[in-house]
């Protein structure tokens, strides 16, 4: 993956994890995945066009899913709802929005489509011929890796 | 007409079991399977699609289904029979049924079907070196013409990432082999063996066919100064292996390059390269060899449209490449006027030269989406990889690079030219030349 798209995708990851859950979050080492990786349970895949082509996967484990959730809004949730759903959604919402923004600024010019979530055990994400970029982040609820998978046109 | 000439000729027409269609392509003779030919057909009415791959000529409506086309000529880069594809001409077509398609291929000219008994066919030499070795199934003679021919299913499988395999290239397995080969006595291969194992721990270094000339070389010398020391042959510790390691880095590693280095690149550039220049750079670091390449063919040849891509799976390096600065005085002549100064009042390539450059964070090992290349740097690089991932790599570039295409190594290590490469000494550099 293009260095200049790292640390965009890295701070918004962090910034905004930070921000909705008002606690510590660590982030711990990059690495390169290559193509079919697993996905803890609940996964939320955001598309990316324009000057590069793929998508972006923030999967966290159900359990994580929910205590993010009840911390981002404030009460206590205890099964996957539509609740739970709708904020994971919004978070990745902020963080792909936040990155392509920073992106932006810096001169490249992308094109998101709205997250789906996806649910469910034993799953698993290919890419045919893009390698992904994990930004995995420790959170109290649990771990976050946001999942990058793009590529240029070229 | 003796009785022992009919006997034969009986025998030889009862074996015939194989029939192929045979058709040219740039004036050579080549033959697919009968059984995968569904039919023949000439037309020049394509429906162009948008996006496609190059070599796509469109779609085409047989009898009421649609079916891709395909320009064998394209697809594998023959381009030089009479180049004036005018939209007029009738183009032949072979329709070909494949396990779970229907496609057509364009070609030259369709000869006619030939019957061949099927032990007569031999496996694809190494040597019949215009098509990737991969895509043939064998050569067969008859009627005092060669022919090559194709395995469609492999050319056209829709799930090409297992033919990337090093598993389907039973040719090249053998290539590489972890075992280094030396003529010295038993006593010091074993030691050799020792130290490549260790080199593998310490250095993350394999010995394979690509080094150990080298290595063989270097053990000769160590092993003499080894026991002129009163020490041991084998390593003791990581100090040992990096010290064993002196002089296996190519000139240059970390810096930009140098005179000499810088010549011997201005001679390997084609003199026309036409109008994008496609150069790939595994394991770049902190991007001074990318920088040096880009300078160079810039200044050489500043038409073109210049792509380097710049690889390196060390994110603390790679990330620093792309805002790379400089101390003047310490970078060479032949550099100074593509830098600009930037608000540290350390020094920066300028933007022509900065934006010819894609940095990506990038594993050579994974899969790749490249374009057609002209040249590849990869310098030291293949050796820090396991041999199935050499093997992998090298076909990866093999596959993708042009044909008449330069891959440039380090000076220590050595690629098998039976791969498809012809080796060419410029300036007392080994280069390969894909054929």
């Amino acid at each position: 993956m293009r260095v200049e798209y790292i640390n965009p995708f890295v701070e918004a990851a962090f910034s905004i994890m930070q921000e909705v859950l008002q606690e510590e979050v660590v982030r711990k080492e990059l690495y390169l995945k290559k193509t079919s990786q697993p996905v803890m349970g609940v996964a939320a895949l955001v598309g990316l066009a324009g000057d590069v082509e793929g998508r972006v996967l923030i999967d966290m484990s159900k359990e994580s899913a929910i205590s993010i959730a009840s911390a981002m809004n404030g009460e206590k949730l205890s099964e996957i709802d539509e609740l739970v759903k709708a904020t994971i959604t919004e978070l990745a919402n902020m963080v792909t929005g936040q990155a392509v923004t920073k992106l932006h600024d810096l001169g490249f010019k992308f094109d998101l489509t709205p997250p789906s979530i996806i649910t469910g055990d034993n799953m698993q994400v290919t890419d045919l011929n893009v390698e992904a970029l994990i930004v995995p982040l420790s959170v109290p609820q649990g771990l976050v890796e946001i999942n990058v998978a793009i590529r240029e046109r070229i | 007409m003796n009785q022992q000439q009919v006997l034969d000729e009986k025998s030889s027409v009862a074996s015939v079991d194989f029939r192929m269609v045979t058709f040219t392509l740039a004036g050579r003779d080549y033959a697919i399977d009968i059984m995968k030919v569904k039919e023949i057909s000439k037309d020049n009415r394509f429906t162009y699609v948008p996006n496609a791959a190059p070599f796509v000529v469109g779609v085409y409506n047989l009898r009421g289904d649609i079916i891709s086309v395909i320009d064998l000529r394209i697809f594998f880069n023959q381009m030089n029979r009479s180049d004036d594809i005018s939209q007029t001409k009738q183009e032949n077509m072979i329709i070909l049924r494949l396990e779970d398609h229907t496609l057509a291929v364009i070609v030259d000219t369709i000869d006619k079907v030939v019957g061949i008994p099927s032990e007569t066919i031999q496996p694809p030499h190494p040597l019949f070196g215009d098509i990737n070795v991969k895509y043939i199934s064998g050569i067969v003679e008859s009627d005092k013409k060669l022919y090559v021919i194709l395995d469609v299913e492999k050319i056209f499988n829709s799930d090409d990432s297992d033919s990337l395999e090093p598993s389907s290239m039973p040719v090249q397995v053998e290539d590489i082999s972890v075992t280094p080969v030396t003529e010295s006595a038993g006593g010091d291969k074993l030691n050799i063996q020792f130290i490549s194992e260790s080199l593998a721990t310490f250095q993350k270094m394999y010995v394979t066919t690509l080094n150990n000339n080298w290595v063989g070389a270097r053990y000769k010398t160590w092993s003499s100064a080894r026991k002129s020391a009163g020490k041991e042959i084998q390593f003791s510790d990581e100090q040992d292996a990096i010290k064993f390691m002196e002089g296996f880095h190519s000139p240059y590693t970390g810096e930009l390059w140098g005179e000499d280095y810088i010549q011997m690149l201005g001679k390997i550039l084609p003199d026309d390269m036409g109008r994008n220049f496609y150069v790939l750079n595994g394991g770049c670091g902190s991007g001074y060899e990318a920088y040096s390449l880009a300078s160079i063919i810039k200044k050489n040849h500043p038409q073109t449209l210049l792509k380097i891509l710049a690889y390196d799976n060390d994110l603390m390096s790679i990330s620093m490449a792309p805002s790379l600065t400089l101390d003047r005085d310490f970078v060479p002549e032949y550099y100074r006027n593509l830098l600009v100064e930037s608000v540290s009042g350390r020094w920066q390539f300028n933007d022509a030269v900065k934006n010819s450059i894609i940095f990506e964070y990038h594993d050579m090992v994974h899969h790749a989406n490249l374009p057609a290349l002209d040249l590849v740097v990869v310098r030291d690089l293949l050796s820090l990889l396991r041999p199935e991932s050499q093997l992998h790599v090298l076909s990866l570039i093999m596959d993708n690079l042009k044909p008449g295409g330069i891959l440039i190594v380090g000076k220590n290590e050595e690629v098998d030219v039976n791969m498809g490469f012809e080796e060419k000494v410029v300036d007392g550099f080994t280069v390969y030349q894909k054929k």
